[in-house]
């Protein structure tokens, strides 16, 4: 099985270990398809409907390993994706408070960073036997997307991962 | 045709020298195999051009392995160096068993192995350095693919 498949498995494994109150909305995915408001705001329910996906980006090949093995780098995106529920958007539609929303914010920021960025950009952690993550090759790309909570009170982070593994070349 | 880096090949014997058997070791990256001929001057009144005579060749393989604990044929290297004993490799231009590749072979002294484990570093090399072994009773040869076959010229 290509590691383009059993990398991103071992990810959601490894996330479902870490997070196994939300066990079931971590999944892998081909893509994430925002066309409307609708396709946003049906990706996550209020809370506790916190998902998380993990998406396939590419595949290159960045140097010769040795004489018969190539080294490629595997590149996968994480998104997280949260609604915060009816207690913290009651609160936050009182006027000249937003603390309540920060403060869900905030914990989201953390857990994105926490239970998602850190345990996948861990130098212990391989996906797959052999397979390593380059001191570069973990980001948060977008901490949060401010436009898609303030136009539709989403919590959207993005992270991208790249898995370097050394196949046979012949 | 050039060749290049990833296709070339090294070897080594794991039979003996007169009746080898070689196995093709693959985890090299980085090789340099080098011919370095010491001079000395040869100058007179006849010409205003320096000239220099070939004294002895110097030959010497550099690059970098990859650490393969258990594999057989990094072992062997690394126990080389361990005793500063011999070990015979062939470095050629391309396969053993393939028409005018060329390259030298000698029981090899494993001068250094030196491996970076600092932090930053992914993937671990060692960077070993070999030269002709002086306390074995062969001598290095030049090598040419011949009928399939490598064929040996001692320097």
């Amino acid at each position: 099985m290509s590691p383009l498949i059993t990398i991103p498995e071992a990810m959601v494994a490894r996330l479902r270990e870490l997070n196994p109150a939300i066990a079931g909305q971590i999944e892998r995915v081909y893509e994430v398809v925002i066309e409307t408001e609708d396709d946003l705001l049906n990706l996550v329910a209020n809370e506790p409907g916190v998902r998380v996906f993990v998406c396939a980006m590419a595949k290159v090949m960045t140097e010769r390993a040795d004489r018969a093995h190539d080294r490629h780098g595997h590149t996968f995106a994480v998104i997280v994706v949260a609604r915060p529920d009816e207690t913290v958007l009651t609160q936050t539609r009182q006027p000249g408070d937003a603390q309540a929303l920060r403060a869900w914010v905030d914990a989201k920021i953390t857990f994105a960073d926490e239970q998602v960025y850190r345990p996948l950009a861990a130098t212990t952690f391989a996906p797959v036997p052999g397979a390593i993550i380059e001191p570069d090759g973990a980001r948060i790309d977008t901490v949060i997307d401010t436009d898609k909570l303030i136009d539709f009170g989403i919590f959207w982070s993005e992270l991208s991962f790249t898995y370097t593994l050394d196949e046979a070349n012949h | 045709m050039s060749a290049r880096g990833v296709l070339q090949k090294a070897y080594r014997n794991t039979g003996n020298f007169n009746t080898p058997t070689w196995k093709e070791v693959p985890l090299f990256n980085e090789l340099t195999v080098g011919l370095t001929w010491g001079t000395g001057p040869v100058n007179s009144r006849e010409s205003q051009a320096e000239r220099e005579a070939p004294a002895l060749a110097k030959l010497d393989v550099q690059g970098n392995v990859r650490m393969a604990l258990g594999d057989a044929d990094y072992e062997a290297i690394r126990a080389a160096a361990l005793t500063a004993g011999s070990i015979d490799m062939m470095f050629l231009t391309g396969a053993h068993n393939t028409n005018n590749e060329v390259g030298f072979r000698a029981e090899w002294l494993a001068k250094s192995l030196n491996q970076d484990q600092g932090t930053s570093v992914a993937h671990t090399y060692d960077a070993l350095q070999f030269t002709p072994h002086g306390l074995v009773n062969t001598f290095p040869q030049s090598v040419v693919v011949t009928n399939n076959v490598p064929v040996f010229t001692t320097f």
